[in-house]
């Protein structure tokens, strides 16, 4: 079903892309214009999709037999938090700072997925922090936000 | 003479201090990402393709190459010890290594995959040394129409020999075509699919993509099961072979780099394909094939030796044509490409220390693999007990800072987090990510010769079959999609007769 559901989306996407493409322009054999290959990509991907889902709807018995979309009860969860944790991680980044996001995210995913210790969570996040800190910001001279924490700074005269 | 010269100029270069320590880093996180769990070279180079923006070409490429010849061999390490491979190429190696492993024989087994890698490693170089100028000489006669029927032959094969159903695969080649020519038009100027977007004026860049549906969709699948790994409990007093076992495995290693460099080269040629035709071959070959299975040293040395071959193999389409044949190679094209490099024909005579000073840094990066992995095994083996819990969090933490390292770019960490989810829900439903990536990549490159070469005809097609170059790799093209259409209607013939007996 969600197999079915993929086809007729990237057909959709594909008409899309050909009607965005018509109304930019294709131009003319003898002169594409800027909507020549994007009108040909979204032409391919939808006719693919039509084939394609003619075969589905023609095919009596699936050519697999269908699995389930979480191999696990909890799987749904994990990733769940793990998307949650990366979303909530952007929108604190610049304003939360490098080092305190990372941190949290790190505490976070360690606490959640498959728990470690209180202690062991801490040691590992603060030191992995510290690392992506000396690879980006000293390494390669990324300007990470600076955020709450005021030994930022500090770290910078160091360094 | 001048290809000595060259030779000479391509190891000067992968000796300077700044290239050698490169290729050290190279090969050290290769063989750490190859013994990692849950972390393929794919991924690996995709993570971290920003950092190689910090660094010069040639230096960030050798690093790079370092990482795909150091995973193959770091893969090889848990084929070994644990039955399961670091990376898909290192699957055969599980037959006869891990029984050598049972048998007390893990540290020959390692040992003979690391010299296996090295002897591969000479024969590339040798077989490059050959190919590269009449490569070069050919290359030159590569005009705009020549290039886009070598493209979408490129485009057509990546879709063909993946795993999947060849149809979603080109469905894939489509949509990241069209995902490639987002931003900017670089004729008119005009915004293309930017939805008045200004951060997608620049485009949708490699990186995000390549990190996405690599990087934290692979986080996703992994993190769904939580697997406890056993390690073998052995020991590595002996890991030179034998006299009498280097005899035998002599032979199976130059046919494995024979073998695995012809079968690089090929468009949509890899390690995997390579290492299992070796395997094939060794076993027809050998006179006892019943040892194959049971801990056979053979079966270790030739496709260890091709999976090794194949990756040098791989540059030569890439560096003299400017054509990745699979998805690694396309990242490693995304990191010439923006670096503001365009490789084909001219790269060889215009950029002799890139094209030389890598090749020259794989031999040399191939020694450091034997020279350093060997007294290393112990610690590759307690590095293989990290759990994935520790892991997953800072393969995130790479991916998302090093998006976020390019443009300081709020948006493009939003992107990369959209292109996982996008890569996590389709690689479940068996559509694959490396098509995907092709077409990204392969999209400016294709719309520009498509579209010069439509401007040099006046709009004829028959321009692309009146030039013989580009005439033959047409011809290819649809000889590969027929034979696909063939094979897959005979397939679903078997198939059905089979229904209908049960």
């Amino acid at each position: 079903m969600l197999e079915r559901i993929s086809i007729i989306c990237l057909g959709l996407i594909g008409l899309l892309i050909c009607l965005e493409a018509y109304r930019m322009g294709i131009g003319s054999l003898a002169n594409p214009d800027q909507g020549f290959l994007p009108f040909l990509a979204g032409g391919v991907l939808f006719l693919l999709s039509v084939a394609l889902g003619i075969r589905r709807i023609r095919q009596t018995q699936p050519a697999k037999p269908p699995q389930p979309f979480w191999p696990e009860s909890r799987s749904k969860w994990r990733v769940g938090y793990v998307l949650g944790a990366i979303l909530l991680y952007i929108l604190a980044f610049k304003w939360m700072g490098f080092a305190l996001a990372t941190f949290l995210l790190f505490l976070f995913l360690l606490k959640t997925i498959d728990p470690v210790g209180w202690r062991k969570a801490i040691l590992i996040g603060a030191v992995a922090t510290g690392v992506g800190f000396l690879v980006f910001q000293v390494g390669l001279k990324t300007q990470l936000p600076e955020g709450w924490l005021s030994w930022w700074r500090i770290s910078k005269w160091i360094f | 003479m001048d290809l000595l010269t060259n030779v000479a100029h391509g190891f000067a270069v992968a000796l300077d201090p700044n290239n050698l320590f490169f290729c050290f880093i190279g090969c050290l996180a290769g063989t750490l990402i190859g013994v990692l769990p849950g972390l393929g070279p794919l991924a690996a180079i995709a993570f971290l393709l920003p950092t190689t923006l910090y660094i010069p070409v040639v230096p960030a490429l050798i690093m790079l190459a370092g990482i795909y010849y150091g995973a193959m061999y770091g893969g090889s390490t848990t084929s070994i010890l644990l039955n399961i491979p670091g990376e898909a190429a290192s699957v055969v190696t599980c037959l006869d290594g891990y029984q050598m492993a049972l048998q007390g024989r893990a540290g020959v087994a390692l040992g003979i995959s690391a010299i296996g890698s090295f002897v591969a490693g000479t024969v590339g170089v040798v077989i490059l040394m050959v190919l590269a100028p009449p490569l070069a000489k050919l290359a030159l006669k590569f005009g705009p129409p020549e290039y886009t029927s070598l493209l979408l032959l490129a485009l057509i094969v990546i879709a063909w020999v993946g795993s999947g159903e060849p149809g979603k695969a080109l469905m894939m080649v489509a949509l990241g075509l069209a995902l490639g020519l987002v931003g900017t038009d670089p004729i008119t100027g005009n915004p293309r699919y930017t939805f008045g977007i200004r951060d997608l004026e620049d485009g949708i860049g490699i990186v995000p993509v390549a990190i996405g549906v690599f990087g934290i969709s692979e986080v996703f699948l992994n993190v769904e099961v939580i697997l406890q790994r056993q390690s073998l409990k052995t020991t590595f007093r002996k890991l030179l072979p034998s006299l009498r076992e280097m005899r035998q495995c002599f032979l199976p290693m130059i046919r494995g780099s024979f073998l695995g460099f012809g079968v690089g080269i090929l468009p949509g040629g890899n390690p995997i394909i390579s290492s299992f035709l070796s395997y094939g071959v060794e076993k027809k070959v050998s006179a006892h094939p019943e040892r194959f299975g049971h801990g056979a040293i053979e079966g270790v040395a030739g496709p260890e030796a091709a999976n090794n071959a194949a990756t040098s193999g791989a540059f030569v389409p890439l560096l003299s044509l400017g054509v990745p044949n699979n998805a690694v190679m396309a990242l490693m094209l995304g990191a010439i490409l923006i670096h503001g490099i365009i490789p084909g024909p001219s790269l060889i005579t215009d950029k002799p220390q890139l094209f030389w000073g890598l090749l020259c840094s794989m031999y040399i990066g191939n020694a450091m693999l034997l020279a350093l992995n060997l007294p290393l095994i112990g610690i590759w083996v307690r590095v293989l007990r990290i759990p994935y819990r520790i892991l997953f969090p800072m393969i995130l933490i790479f991916c998302l800072i090093g998006v976020y390292s390019i443009n300081a770019s709020i948006f493009e960490m939003f992107l990369v987090t959209l292109f996982g989810v996008f890569g996590y829900v389709m690689r479940k439903l068996d559509y694959e990510m490396a098509p995907l990536l092709m077409g990204v990549v392969l999209a400016p490159m294709f719309e520009t010769a498509l579209r010069q070469a439509l401007l040099l005809s006046r709009g004829s097609f028959s321009i692309f079959v009146t030039r013989p170059i580009s005439a033959f790799f047409l011809i290819a093209s649809i000889l590969f999609l027929v034979r696909s259409g063939i094979s897959r209607v005979k397939k679903g013939k078997g198939d059905s007769r089979g229904s209908k007996r049960v």
